[in-house]
């Protein structure tokens, strides 16, 4: 660790006032003064997570990239209006969110005249993917494994927003439901109820398209309490 | 519990976020009921589908693209409402990467010792950033560069990245002369027409200084490692003070320079040697002023042909090169003292 000390003599000659400060804090103190290069090294952390949500969110790299821009944009506009109430992290995850929202919104506002058209995914994304896929995998499987990744990603983008963002937090990401409601703005009971409408209508979707295996009863392993 | 009301609590189910109460219930129903056993497996199947997805790589394009719209943006908009009292040089002036050695090692000072001229108070540590943490071996060599007399200092701009470090400036495009035979020249008042420029007051540019405008740097070796008690008391004793590995930076108004060093050679560290690496930074003035007056004209001949979008570019290098020529003439009324120990065996 760097050194991440202020020597801070106060000019009413109040001695010694050593202020102990974390690296995150200095930084966003150097950010809040226009100090591009700080919020970089601050923010730089979680390109990788503000970028793979928007991507899941939007199903789109560009989109995904619009989304993220804008998200640290945002930070970085609002940055003075951060207080440390709560963590970076989690300030960081609610404007995501909102800049997410509002670019699902808008996009939803632009194509209401081609809602029959299939949201597809990024095709450029799954050729990658496809290139990169694991060198044990047979061309079939790898193939195999690309498509269902595209199937379950158009599946997230047939969702509405609310119920895509929770379910890719939750399901991707890894939020807690806490983290989510604080996220969003919402309690926690709305956050069970989006996600647990979220992963029914995506069961249902995945049902149609194959993707879920019958579960296999054994009935002797089952054992008396199976009363069917 | 029916079906029909374990069914919307299964996905809380399979997060463990039920209460006692409702885990009790639905752990009852589903030893029961083979259909909600199912519902359940099928949603375990759904989250782990999902969680399948693989992550992306953030495209290499992205952190360019967002380093670009940052700098373009200026500080954050609050800040600069909350703050009027901190001058446009020092809300820009960090947004600068300077190549060349000797105006790196100057930008660092001027890194370092941000805010001690003002209200704002002084942040240390930045050790990955390319020009804040200048190495004291860096910083000497530097100095000890003489400063180009014939050549100007060219900072690349913010904004005009494709300005590189070995491309001339505009003005000697055009005026290739030695830098001290070059008239004094008033440039008008900056841009005032909705950029940060504007919000910078118009003022008058000075003419150009031939005297001795010195950046003060002495570079202090102190044999052995840094005693923790010394350390304690510099801090005390000093706002402007930045730890480096072995070194501790001591920033001081260029007034008492003389008696800081007798300061730090009598009482911090007796027996401490030093090297004055003070170098005369009137030239790089006298081209950030020049450079500037180039800006200034290139704005006016761009209004004049209203080239709507050349013009804000020109606007933004105009403030830019006023926060520069700032900076530059800020450094010149403090001194910094590198301190280096001999790390401990």
């Amino acid at each position: 660790m760097p050194a991440t000390y202020v020597s801070n003599n106060a000019p009413d000659g109040g001695g010694v006032n050593q202020v102990s400060k974390s690296l995150d804090e200095l930084l966003v103190e150097r950010a809040k003064r226009g100090d591009a290069e700080a919020f970089e090294q601050l923010t730089g952390q979680y390109y990788r997570k503000v970028y793979n949500f928007a991507y899941r969110a939007t199903g789109h790299h560009e989109d995904a990239s619009d989304v993220a821009q804008e998200a640290f944009v945002r930070a970085y506009m609002s940055l003075p209006e951060f207080r440390g109430d709560s963590s970076f992290q989690t300030w960081l995850l609610r404007i995501t969110q909102n800049a997410c929202l509002d670019e699902l919104r808008r996009r939803k506002r632009r194509k209401v005249t081609s809602l029959d058209e299939p949201m597809s995914v990024d095709d450029g994304e799954m050729d990658r993917q496809l290139a990169i896929a694991d060198v044990s995998d047979s061309p079939e499987q790898a193939l195999e494994r690309v498509e269902i990744q595209r199937a379950v990603q158009e599946s997230i983008n047939a969702l509405d927003e609310e119920y895509r963002v929770v379910v890719v937090m939750r399901d991707i990401q890894g939020y807690s439901y806490n983290e989510i409601a604080d996220a969003l703005g919402i309690n926690l009971g709305t956050v069970k109820s989006r996600l647990n409408r979220a992963r029914h209508a995506l069961k249902e979707m995945f049902g149609r398209l194959e993707l879920l295996a019958p579960r296999v009863v054994y009935s002797g392993r089952r054992g008396k309490s199976h009363e069917l | 519990m029916n079906c029909d009301g374990v069914s919307n609590l299964l996905s809380a189910y399979l997060d463990g976020e039920l209460s006692p109460g409702e885990l009790l219930r639905v752990e009852e129903h589903l030893r029961r009921c083979h259909a909600c056993a199912d519902e359940v497996d099928s949603l375990r199947q759904t989250m782990a589908l999902v969680a399948s997805l693989e992550e992306v790589e953030v495209p290499a394009s992205f952190q360019v693209q967002l380093h670009q719209r940052l700098v373009a943006l200026g500080p954050p908009a609050a800040a600069v409402r909350r703050a009027p009292a901190a001058p446009a040089w020092q809300r820009n002036a960090r947004h600068w990467a300077v190549p060349a050695a000797a105006a790196a090692a100057a930008l660092a000072i001027g890194l370092t010792t941000y805010g001690g001229g003002s209200n704002l108070p002084p942040i240390p540590g930045l050790q990955s950033q390319s020009v804040y943490n200048v190495p004291p071996q860096a910083t000497q060599t530097a100095n000890n560069t003489k400063p180009p007399t014939t050549e100007l200092v060219t900072p690349p701009v913010p904004g005009t990245n494709d300005v590189k470090p070995s491309d001339p400036p505009k003005v000697a495009d055009t005026t290739p002369k030695p830098i001290d035979t070059v008239p004094v020249v008033t440039p008008g008042p900056l841009a005032t027409d909705g950029t940060k420029a504007a919000t910078t007051p118009p003022e008058k540019a000075e003419p150009v200084n031939t005297a001795k405008q010195m950046v003060y740097v002495y570079n202090v070796t102190v044999p052995g490692p840094l005693d923790p008690k010394v350390e304690e008391r510099v801090l005390g004793e000093h706002t402007n003070v930045e730890k480096g590995n072995n070194t501790l930076t001591l920033v001081v108004p260029a007034g008492s320079r003389l008696d800081m060093l007798d300061k730090v050679q009598k009482v911090y560290w007796p027996g401490a040697t030093f090297v004055d690496a003070s170098h005369d930074t009137a030239t790089e003035i006298n081209g950030a002023q020049l450079r500037l007056e180039a800006a200034q004209r290139q704005l006016e001949d761009d209004r004049k042909d209203n080239m709507e979008q050349a013009v804000a570019d020109d606007q933004k290098a105009v403030a830019d090169a006023k926060a520069y020529l700032d900076l530059l003439k800020w450094q010149t009324t403090r001194a910094t003292i590198v301190v280096t120990f001999t790390p401990a065996p």
